[in-house]
């Protein structure tokens, strides 16, 4: 962007007077740089000032007496009703460039039916949107003035006052205009984006701090530690055990021998115990006799044969009988002898046979139980034979036993040593996960802080240029202030022909320049501009077109300065003075006047606008447009 | 105003500034060459036509994440 402009055209529709009318500023096509606008009073001249001024900053829509309000700038005929647009463009064109390739263009709109403005730039084929375009516009015509200020590139004489009292505010590091041309508002914004971006990110960071510390990761590593070398010594121990297991593992036999083992153990005991009951039941050899009568004296019942006190011989014949009995072989010969003789007539004692009658039961049952008992030992002894003939013998189901008991115990101690590696295994398996999440964990709050401490560092950067930024604020301000407090000086000097008065700032609470008179020191204030009336109305009127000069230098504006009449008291000479250095100085100017004297002052210009309005006309569009200027060397009186 | 006024408006200022950067604490213990980038890129939008915010905001976020070397800065406690 350049430093100066010159205006090139202007289009204006529906604004106070003017319907529809273009404006060309150039001479052969070429922008003028030094021009004047003359016209009479209500010629429009105050209009079109108005019009540049509204584009460039807007509606006042908060003030309603403002001139650039909304319906101050209708035209006459809306009667206070806005029926159209209000359109105000305008072109610039750069002191550098000499073609319009690199034009600004922008345009000012105010719709029937908006609430706002709507401005639109462009700078050759390049358009910007709002916020861009109101930025650059900013750029050439300064920061939009509030409702009581005065503009900087437009001197005017009822505002002259309010932009010399500039001076006091320009001292002040939050309202100071010194600062608008420097344009610093948009690196302190974005610095400032910066520094939120980043705190955002240090509070994200610094919520939600983890739960492991180095002195965790420590124990669980040691605990780890142990952990593989209890399952080390634990898995030894195993590998003695399996061995252990082999030496005491049973064969077939060692396994039938200890599983019998009860049972063997269980038939002996029957064995031994039957046998003691049929040594008890045995009959013994003295007692053969009585058991003998008793089984006789029982056959003889059975057979309902009475057995006589004495027994008569007689009756049978016992030699016979003896003789068969002998023949089976069942009797002994004893009892043989016994029933001979009874045949031989001697007669039987039958009282051992008599005696017997009361024995026979308790024989009865005492055979009964010799009977079971002989089967009972029978049965024990078979059994007892049988694992004789397998080869179970008590040694060696007692050795398999043994054996398996010992085997049992190794393999119950291998169970639970595995059992126990698994549970350690399972331990060390969860705790190696825990020791990577917190290793985890750790590294990133590591990577947290390196990256908070960055943060911290970078906002710290930040803080220092905004910082450099707002001191570097206050030492321009102060370097501007002083230096535009010069320049009023140095303009009076270089423009007041008579020599009279000097010019002095009188710095109290709010600094106002003054007219200190050279031979006695009498101070003049400035006083309001209806009054300027007394023999220092001259200069004073001078001193605050100096202090609106150095304001409006100061400032940096980029627009032509425009005089609006501003020297009405000012004496020809100091006029002409005056017109010669804003020229030079400014080196684009538009000096308005309706007074053909001021409109002769500027020598070198690129031309007049003269604007030539009758009372009769309501407003100037295209039929009367031609009418009402026309461009020419000198002014028209 | 000519030409060269506004380029005297920035080089006063750019003057100022520049010595408000190397006088402050923390800028000052950059190197020379990070407070030159730092300096030429604030300078670079001095009364010109404002870009948006975004632009400078990454001109400067390039140069003060990426390009200088904050690890010098001593954080305070």
């Amino acid at each position: 962007m350049a430093d100066n402009y010159s205006l090139v055209s202007m289009k204006i529709i529906n604004f106070l007077g003017l319907e529809d009318v273009n404006i060309n500023f150039t001479n052969k096509d070429q922008p003028r740089k030094i021009m004047t606008i003359f016209g009479h009073q209500g010629s429009g001249k105050t209009t079109i000032l108005r019009a540049i001024q509204w584009c460039a900053y807007g509606t006042k829509f908060r003030d309603k007496f403002h001139p650039l309000s909304r319906t101050k700038i209708f035209p006459l005929s809306w009667s206070g009703n806005q029926q159209g647009d209000i359109v105000v463009s305008m072109r610039f064109r750069s002191f550098n460039s000499i073609e319009p390739d690199n034009d600004i263009q922008c345009k000012r709109t105010l719709s029937i039916n908006s609430d706002i403005d709507k401005l639109e730039v462009s700078v050759g084929d390049e358009n910007f949107d709002r916020f861009k375009s109101e930025n650059y516009f900013s750029q050439i015509f300064g920061k939009n003035p509030g409702d009581f200020d005065a503009v900087m590139w437009l001197i005017r004489q009822e505002e002259m006052l309010t932009m010399s009292k500039t001076i006091s505010q320009a001292n002040n590091s939050t309202n100071s205009y010194f600062l608008n041309f420097m344009n610093l508002d948009v690196s302190e914004d974005a610095l400032s984006e910066l520094l939120n971006t980043n705190l955002e990110e240090i509070d994200r960071i610094g919520k939600g701090q983890g739960i492991y510390t180095p002195e965790y990761l420590n124990n669980i590593n040691t605990s780890i530690k142990d952990l593989e070398l209890k399952i080390q010594d634990y898995s030894f121990k195993l590998n003695v055990l399996m061995s252990d297991k082999k030496n005491f593992s049973l064969n077939a036999q060692e396994e039938k021998a200890a599983d019998l083992r009860e049972s063997f153990i269980s038939a002996n005991q029957e064995l031994n115990s039957a046998k003691i009951e049929l040594a008890n039941l045995k009959i013994k050899r003295g007692e053969v006799p009585e058991l003998f009568h008793a089984l006789m004296a029982a056959k003889l019942i059975k057979k309902e044969i009475e057995i006589d006190q004495s027994f008569d011989g007689s009756k049978f014949e016992w030699g016979e009988i003896a003789t068969y009995l002998s023949k089976t072989n069942r009797i002994p010969n004893q009892y043989i002898d016994i029933i001979r003789s009874i045949g031989n007539g001697s007669g039987y004692d039958t009282s051992n046979l008599f005696n017997a009658k009361q024995k026979i039961s308790s024989w009865e049952s005492r055979i009964r139980k010799l009977k079971s008992a002989l089967t009972r030992y029978h049965k024990a002894a078979l059994a007892v034979d049988d694992f004789t003939k397998n080869g179970i013998t008590d040694e060696k189901t007692a050795s398999a036993v043994k054996k398996m008991k010992e085997r049992n115990k190794i393999n119950e101690e291998f169970k639970d040593r595995e059992l126990e590696i698994g549970l350690m295994e399972r331990n060390l398996k969860a705790q190696k996960k825990e020791r990577a999440k917190a290793t985890k964990s750790l590294k990133a709050e590591s990577e947290k802080r390196e990256r908070l401490d960055e943060l911290k560092r970078i906002n710290s950067v930040i803080y220092a240029l905004k910082n450099s930024i707002a001191l570097s604020n206050e030492d321009y301000i102060k370097e501007m202030f002083d230096s535009t407090i010069q320049r009023v000086k140095q303009y009076w000097n270089e423009i007041d022909l008579i020599g009279k008065y000097e010019p002095m700032l009188e710095d109290n609470e709010n600094p106002e320049f003054v007219l200190r008179r050279k031979k006695d020191g009498k101070i003049v204030r400035i006083s309001d501009g209806a009054n300027i009336s007394t023999a220092a109305g001259g200069e004073q009127q001078l001193l605050l077109v100096c202090t609106c000069l150095a304001v409006s230098e100061s400032s940096g504006a980029k627009m032509p300065m425009i005089l609006d009449d501003c020297f009405t008291d000012i004496d020809k000479k100091t006029r002409e003075k005056l017109v010669e250095v804003v020229a030079k100085k400014f080196g684009s100017m538009i000096l308005v006047t309706n007074d053909p004297d001021k409109g002769k002052l500027l020598k070198n210009s690129d031309g007049v606008l003269n604007l030539q309005w009758p009372s009769k006309w309501n407003q100037i569009n295209q039929s009367n447009y031609t009418e009402w200027h026309k461009w020419t060397e000198n002014v028209n009186g | 105003m000519s030409e060269t006024y506004h380029q005297r408006l920035r080089e006063k200022y750019s003057r100022i500034l520049q010595e408000r950067l190397s006088n402050d604490e923390i800028i000052s213990q950059l190197s020379d060459k990070d407070i030159e980038l730092l300096f030429n890129e604030l300078r670079k939008w001095f009364g010109t036509s404002p870009p948006e915010t975004s632009r400078v905001k990454s001109g400067l976020k390039e140069i003060i994440q990426q390009k200088i070397d904050s690890d010098v800065i001593e954080l305070g406690d």
